[in-house]
């Protein structure tokens, strides 16, 4: 089975986030604001150790492959294996 | 040392940079007045590794207040809605920790701000250029931070009408005029540049700029393909601004406010451009302000990090010099010896662990440390296990004699010269 068949694991380092919002504009089903502290929230995302983190379904990887692409302190990371 | 006799009484306030709590402890023993800093992203250096947060404001307070030193927080990026709540909840934070200033550009934080009375200084991101604007800004205000593209004679001109037009701040004092006097420039309007957020979605404004100006490029005409020969190839990349030479004009223009930009770069960075422009502003009061200091004073500041100095458009050129290179130009760089292990203060003595290059007798160095700050010295005398050595290489532990406390922890570098 090709990579592009297979789910994937998006992370988010939300600490060094700086709210430019460019990943709940390219991604907004996964992604959002945060108006309490202005950084953005991976939806339905649980916390580890310092990453917060879900699986994505295939179908929606190169959205959020956009999103991590677009983001200018590269926190957002698209693990596909 | 001759003096050309100039003396120009001020009460120029000195601006210090601070990225950290060893920077902070730097900018006070070198005699700053004052120190301007960010927390979050919300600061014209979100990226910078060394912000401060949330839960510091209070000790950065609590210990500049000791030293009698004023506090002024960043909150100068654009704000979009998603950030006011944040913006709002770091404005109430300096309020509560007794920080004395936020230095803003936009209405959101500024209205906020004067909305529960914490002081607002006007950051240059607004470009204030005229006294009509000035007079606008002063509405909502304290301290207006001037256009860094203009020239002297042109800041001169709107500190005189300020005296004349009697313009206060919402403090109900005359109004205070800041001007940027080292560091950085900016290739575009300060800050006011689309370049990053162009090329990396990373918006200068928003403090995420990526520099991309700083690296050197070709200009080639596509119909001809010949390719422009523009004296070098760092054509976006101007030289950092210096002002120790003209600090005389400066502060006969009636500027209040004298800031040092730089808070990304390290303590001893700030040690030295802070202790410059004290001896510089301290010698116009005393009258011994002269060519032969600024010549000694340049060549102190050439040694950390700088990409050339030019007086920026101050001086009225058409443009600043181009920087020639990428990065440093400084002429000395430090190397980390390692780190103190103890310190014994009624001998006054450091030991250090001796953990990457070796120190040799004959070394400049420098600690830096939280609250040691920066403490320098030179020509160690060292020993190793009770010998006197020439030389302590890597993994001994080496004690010698210091002019001052330092502390477990504390970092040692040496300052070794660059070769052209």
């Amino acid at each position: 089975m090709s990579d592009s068949y297979q789910d994937a694991t998006v992370t988010h380092d939300r600490e060094n986030c700086i709210g430019c919002g460019m990943c709940a504009l390219l991604c907004p089903r996964y992604w959002s604001m945060n108006p309490d502290d202005g950084k953005s929230d991976l939806v339905d995302a649980k916390k580890g150790k310092n990453l917060y983190q879900r699986k994505v379904v295939h179908e929606d990887i190169d959205e959020n492959k956009a999103a991590a692409e677009a983001c200018p302190v590269n926190v957002i990371k698209v693990h596909t294996k | 040392m001759e003096s050309t006799g100039k003396k120009v009484p001020h009460t120029v306030e000195l601006m210090a940079p601070v990225g950290s709590f060893e920077s902070l402890q730097a900018a006070i023993n070198a005699g700053a007045d004052s120190v301007f800093f960010g927390i979050t992203q919300l600061n014209m250096r979100a990226r910078a590794a060394s912000n401060f947060d949330f839960k510091d404001l209070a000790e950065i307070a609590k210990i500049s207040q000791k030293h009698g030193v004023r506090t002024y927080l960043t909150l100068n990026t654009l704000l979009y809605d998603h950030d006011l709540k944040l913006a709002y909840k770091i404005i109430d934070a300096v309020k509560a920790a007794g920080i004395d200033a936020i230095i803003a550009a936009d209405m959101a934080a500024i209205t906020y701000a004067n909305s529960i009375d914490v002081e607002v200084h006007i950051s240059t991101q607004l470009s204030i250029s005229n006294i009509e604007s000035v007079k606008f800004y002063a509405q909502y205000s304290d301290m207006i931070v001037l256009a860094r593209e203009l020239t002297v004679p042109m800041m001169k001109n709107i500190c005189t009408q300020i005296k004349e037009q009697d313009i206060r701040g919402r403090n109900g004092k005359p109004l205070d005029i800041e001007v940027f006097g080292h560091g950085a420039m900016c290739v575009a309007i300060s800050g006011r540049c689309s370049m990053s957020l162009l090329t990396d979605n990373s918006s200068a404004n928003r403090g995420a700029c990526r520099q991309n100006c700083r690296r050197s490029y070709k200009i080639i005409d596509e119909q001809t393909k010949t390719q422009l020969k523009v004296e070098n190839d760092y054509v976006l990349s101007p030289e950092d601004l210096c002002t120790v030479g003209l600090l005389d004009e400066l502060v006969d223009a009636g500027i209040t406010v004298l800031k040092l930009e730089g808070r990304g770069r390290s303590a001893d960075y700030v040690d030295t451009i802070v202790r410059v422009y004290r001896e510089a502003l301290d010698s116009l009061n005393e009258g011994t302000y002269s060519q032969e200091k600024v010549v000694e004073w340049n060549k102190r500041l050439g040694t950390v990090y700088n990409r050339g100095l030019s007086a920026g458009f101050y001086l009225g050129k058409p443009f600043v010099e181009w920087s020639g290179i990428y990065g440093n130009k400084a002429t000395k760089r430090r190397e980390l010896v390692g780190a103190v292990t103890h310190y014994y203060p009624k001998v006054g003595i450091a030991e250090v662990l001796v953990q990457e290059n070796p120190f040799s007798h004959t070394d400049e160095y420098v600690f830096t440390g939280r609250t040691t700050g920066v403490l320098r010295g030179e020509k160690p005398e060292i020993q190793v296990e009770g010998e006197v050595v020439g030389v302590a290489q890597k993994a001994e532990k080496v004690t010698f004699k210091v002019a001052g406390r330092v502390r477990e922890g504390d970092r040692l570098y040496k300052i070794v010269g660059v070769s052209e």
